[in-house]
């Protein structure tokens, strides 16, 4: 059975020395796990905000309505919110000393479905899941981004989503700083969790991606809300007329 | 009594007669210290001579034995004005084990330990116990020795540690310590070259909890040529008392030529109101040495790192306990005693982290 996402009314805001600064102004859709969502937007329309807001991340303040197969999101924490299944693919993953990416996936693991692959069979489950995006196996132990490229961090975000198995995930920019062949394998992995029934939220500046992975809808966010949505056309439109003419032509 | 300290071209005042240094509260060397807990300490005491020096299991014999540098603070010649007892030491090569556990009374003892020349050895000293007392420790590592010593403190009463190890030629040495509790400890180290192809390596790691007060102070003498140094300390405190100081003193002398030295120290501040201090310094008095570096931080947890564990499911808590044992896990990995670990990692276990 499809999952489903509502995102009501969602408002999100900063704090700064004026006081709270409103960065998204109502943000409204509705997806499903077996549809494939892309948002774009020009840089500071708010797309990676409306990213970390959903998942809960402590600089924003929000309002309004997350709800992910009826349970209201809006109150939990980032850790219960990845419990109910929603999966946040950083655009700058974060590095954490001294943590090895075995063990934060298997705890991670552990967290999310209650218990954990045997330590013995373990190490073969993620070196089968490394193979199929083409990382060194050697990175299992490394800690968990450092020293990481950025390429080697999207596959590693890519990596956690297919062990992970969220209901739905949003994927900030994975494709930035990729390689065509560093692009397709990452595309690859998201194909493969949609098609184990994960929903895709992918947020991108580029149409490049969108030729792996196919999008059912395309949203074009601006000014903190979404301005326009269609089917991969309005992606094809983006790339021929870019923001500034599409966006003048609405208003 | 005769002294290396010609060797190591250190400065500023030392002497074996406490009057001969001023009152603590203007030294600089006293600044981080609760002056007002320990200050007692600046004067000569009778020892309770409570401490038992256990090596393998059996009482160490008593003997004579040589200090290798002359007290540089008052404390320290006020204690070893004090010390009626001394335990020198020879070390197997291979593991030995030594405890040194003072149940009550303020004691002064003074163990000096020899490592043989071109043996491999490897050794866990312990200071257990509630009692108070200034410990003096010198370390000779022969030529070619290859030696690993690990300190483990275990902090019961007030607690101030002199430890000086001398490194012949050739003689790789690694110095662990690791410093718990919830008192006060000083614990004062350093390594020092006598002659040339030395490599020292210097870890520590600390966690004050509660009142705790642990300063740390490692200093590497480099006065002689084509020595190596490694210092790598980390320190946790826990509870808004919590007071922590470190200071890396790295000397390369005039005859330090082709020296290679680095000195670094991370903190990690788990409670807000907890106090760290981190002082590297580095004095360099020639200028053909090979590499010369420090780094300090005093930090807090990081809310992107925890934002980042807690999108994967990982709640803060665990979270927390995560990132804790992977700021010091790097560190143990460095150590390379089970030891060490297993002993930090139970005291954490006992503090909730």
């Amino acid at each position: 059975m499809a999952h489903k996402l509502e995102v009501k009314n969602f408002k999100s805001y900063v704090e700064t020395k004026e006081g709270p600064k409103e960065i998204l102004k109502g943000v409204n859709f509705e997806a499903s796990s077996d549809e494939i969502h892309v948002l774009m937007g020009p840089n500071g329309s708010g797309k990676s905000t409306l990213a970390y807001s959903l998942m809960a991340h402590p600089d924003y303040a929000t309002s309004g309505s997350v709800r992910l197969d009826g349970t209201e999101l809006e109150l939990l924490t980032p850790d219960e919110r990845a419990k109910e299944g929603l999966f946040l693919g950083m655009q700058y993953p974060v590095e954490v000393p001294g943590v090895p990416l075995t063990n934060f996936l298997r705890t991670s693991l552990k967290a999310l479905k209650g218990e954990a692959p045997s330590i013995r069979s373990w190490t073969g489950i993620l070196k089968g899941y490394m193979e199929r995006l083409k990382m060194d196996p050697q990175f299992a132990f490394r800690n968990v981004n450092e020293g990481f490229s950025g390429g080697e961090k999207k596959r590693a975000e890519i990596l956690q989503l297919e062990v992970l198995k969220p209901k739905f995930a949003i994927l900030d920019e994975i494709d930035s700083g990729l390689d065509v062949d560093a692009l397709r394998i990452v595309s690859e992995g998201i194909c493969r969790s949609h098609e184990e029934g994960c929903g895709i939220i992918l947020i991108t500046h580029y149409a490049r991606i969108l030729k792996y992975v196919r999008p059912d809808f395309v949203h074009l966010f601006y000014k903190g809300k979404i301005a326009l949505s269609g089917g991969e056309d309005l992606a094809n439109r983006i790339e021929e007329e870019g923001y500034d003419k599409l966006i003048g032509s609405l208003s | 009594m005769k002294t290396d300290d010609g060797l190591f071209e250190l400065e500023g005042a030392c002497s074996f007669h406490p009057e001969a240094f001023g009152g603590l509260g203007k030294k600089e060397e006293w600044k981080y210290a609760p002056l007002g807990e320990v200050g007692d300490f600046a004067n000569p005491f009778k020892p309770s001579n409570s401490s038992r020096i256990l090596l393998n299991g059996s009482e160490a014999p008593e003997g004579k034995a040589e200090k290798l540098l002359t007290p540089r603070d008052k404390v320290e010649a006020a204690g070893f004005a004090s010390v009626r007892r001394a335990f020198p030491i020879q070390m197997p090569a291979g593991e030995s084990e030594i405890k040194v556990i003072n149940e009550g009374g303020r004691d002064a003892a003074f163990l000096s330990l020899d490592f043989i020349e071109a043996k491999k050895s490897d050794a866990l000293l312990t200071f257990e116990g509630g009692g108070e007392g200034v410990y003096f420790l010198d370390v000779k590592a022969g030529p070619r020795s290859q030696v690993s010593l690990t300190v483990l403190c275990l902090n019961g009463g007030k607690k101030f540690i002199y430890d000086a190890t001398r490194l012949g030629r050739d003689a790789k040495v690694k110095r662990n310590l690791v410093c718990l509790g919830e008192g006060f400890t000083r614990y004062s180290s350093g390594a020092y070259f006598t002659a040339p192809g030395g490599e020292a390596e210097m870890n520590g790691a600390y966690f004050a909890c509660g009142h705790a007060y642990t300063e740390c102070r490692v200093r590497t003498a480099h006065s002689v040529p084509g020595c190596k140094s490694r210092v790598s300390y980390r320190g946790a405190l826990l509870g808004a008392e919590a007071r922590s100081a470190w200071v890396g003193e790295s000397i390369i002398g005039k005859g330090g030529r082709g020296s290679d030295s680095y000195e670094a120290n991370k903190n990690f501040v788990l409670t807000p109101g907890a106090k760290s201090f981190s002082e590297p310094r580095l004095e360099i008095k020639n200028g053909d040495i090979a590499s010369a570096g420090h780094s300090s931080s005093v930090g807090y947890f990081d809310p992107d790192q925890l934002f980042y564990l807690g999108s994967r499911g990982i709640g803060e808590e665990e979270a927390k306990k995560m990132i804790i044992a992977g700021f010091f896990d790097e560190l143990f990995s460095q150590m390379g005693s089970k030891e060490a670990e297993k002993e930090f990692k139970d005291f954490c276990r006992k503090a909730g982290v």
